[in-house]
């Protein structure tokens, strides 16, 4: 009886719509889960805030997935909701920017992209890299989502515009603007480095 | 600066303009030098953010705990209205099709109407007073004999009307009709002459008489006069008349 019960449950079409949205879910998220930290790392300057920010926009995420319309564009729809909840919820977090060491034990090695670098090549990436996070850091909040979403995620401008609820044109100034910003930060500590 | 089109240079970066507009850009670029360079630092630091982001790695075991949050959270279920509506939605219309291809074939709903069809030269220029209310064929034939002079009964004809009522009246280019309907409308009475054209195509003539509960369509068909007579909506009428499906309850 209890059997019959279940089955009869499980061929409801609301109750199958849940148990498939799980597994639905997970392979639209599956891809994104990194580029989404790395973009709440961006805005956050802190790698505990970033996975706390990726955790709860994706928890977020799952709990409205029923609302998600098939068909639209998941990676912006879950950007949007990062966003929103970043300045909801975590912008008054600020803390001071802390430089984040790209690769240490508590990273995922991804072999696809080891390589072997002379002690001289690692030194002079990691500066830049350093460099490249102080312009970043520098930029305000808006251009920096931009840049990150743009140029770090390669997402075109309609998926950063429909992720960061703006127009197109404004992704493009704002990038035009942020890109120079970075330019001329970047162009500064080259001078600083007698190069 | 001025007279530079900033937003192209981004957009010609990031691979977003149409050829023509590309073509345009870099023929801009090759008399401004000042473009020329932003082009040129825009694009190296896009590709070094592109070179940073790929070396930034999730911690270990973010998607474990993110795969456990949802372990512990309900499954989120689509509004109930999406996940049945539709399918609730193709239901009613198939089932209203099914209905609509499957309904009973039209039977006429009896309708007890009497009608006296009566030759006579008043029906060509008929008194004004010629009226009756009773609910008796008798007294109706009777009636009509006192007040046209005319003492055969036998000029009568009488249809009995079941549903749709149709009768050949070209026997009677002038004549007196008399309806006798049963209650809320207890007796009808209708004189009229038939003046229908002829000839052409008769169905385009046709004239519509509507009366207390029911309703009357003469038309000409085939070289002959009809009428209709039914309780009937009169647009369905006119279609079974148009269609030439109507029951054939002849009577006269």
């Amino acid at each position: 009886m209890e059997m019959a019960i279940t089955s009869i449950k499980a061929a409801l079409p609301w109750v199958r719509a849940a148990e498939d949205s799980r597994a639905r879910f997970d392979a639209l998220l599956s891809p994104l889960l990194v580029p989404l930290y790395r973009f709440a790392l961006g805005m956050t300057h802190h790698r505990d805030d970033a996975e706390d920010l990726t955790q709860d926009a994706v928890v977020q995420a799952y709990r409205a997935f029923g609302s998600f319309r098939n068909g639209t564009n998941f990676k912006a729809w879950l950007f949007r909701i990062c966003v929103n909840l970043y300045v909801d919820s975590y912008r008054s977090r600020r803390r001071i920017p802390a430089m984040m060491p790209l690769l240490d034990s508590d990273v995922d090695e991804d072999p696809e992209h080891a390589r072997i670098a002379s002690p001289e090549e690692e030194m002079m990436e990691a500066v830049m890299d350093e460099e490249l996070e102080r312009a970043l850091s520098a930029l305000p909040e808006t251009f920096r989502a931009v840049v990150l979403l743009c140029d770090m995620e390669g997402m075109a401008y309609e998926e950063t515009a429909a992720a960061l609820s703006i127009p197109i044109g404004t992704v493009r100034s704002r990038l035009f603007r942020a890109r120079n910003q970075l330019r001329a930060a970047l162009s500064e500590f080259g001078r600083e480095r007698g190069l | 600066m001025k007279g530079c089109d900033l937003d192209n240079l981004t957009a010609l970066v990031d691979g977003a303009l149409g050829e023509a507009e590309e073509r345009s850009v870099l023929a801009h670029l090759e008399t401004c030098s000042n473009c020329a360079a932003i082009v040129r630092d825009h694009r190296r630091i896009k590709q070094r953010l592109a070179g940073y982001a790929i070396g930034i790695l999730a911690p270990a075991g973010l998607a474990n705990a993110v795969g456990s949050r949802l372990d512990r959270m309900p499954r989120p279920r689509p509004p109930r209205w999406r996940s049945f509506g539709a399918p609730l939605a193709v239901a009613l219309v198939g089932l209203t099709g099914g209905l609509w291809l499957a309904r009973p074939a039209w039977q006429p709903r009896p309708l007890d109407v009497q009608a006296i069809v009566w030759h006579h030269r008043h029906a060509l220029n008929p008194p004004p007073e010629l009226t009756l209310r009773t609910r008796s064929l008798a007294s109706a034939r009777e009636f009509i004999r006192q007040r046209t002079g005319e003492t055969s009964a036998g000029a009568a004809s009488t249809m009995a009307l079941t549903g749709v009522g149709v009768c050949r009246i070209d026997d009677s280019p002038a004549a007196i009709w008399m309806y006798l309907a049963p209650q809320p409308v207890s007796v009808v009475e209708v004189f009229r002459p038939v003046s229908l054209p002829r000839g052409g195509n008769a169905r385009d003539h046709y004239r519509i008489s509507c009366y207390g509960g029911y309703n009357e369509v003469i038309w000409t068909s085939g070289g002959h006069t009809w009428a209709m007579v039914s309780s009937l909506p009169l647009e369905r009428m006119i279609r079974l008349m148009e269609e030439g499906g109507w029951p054939k309850s002849r009577v006269g």
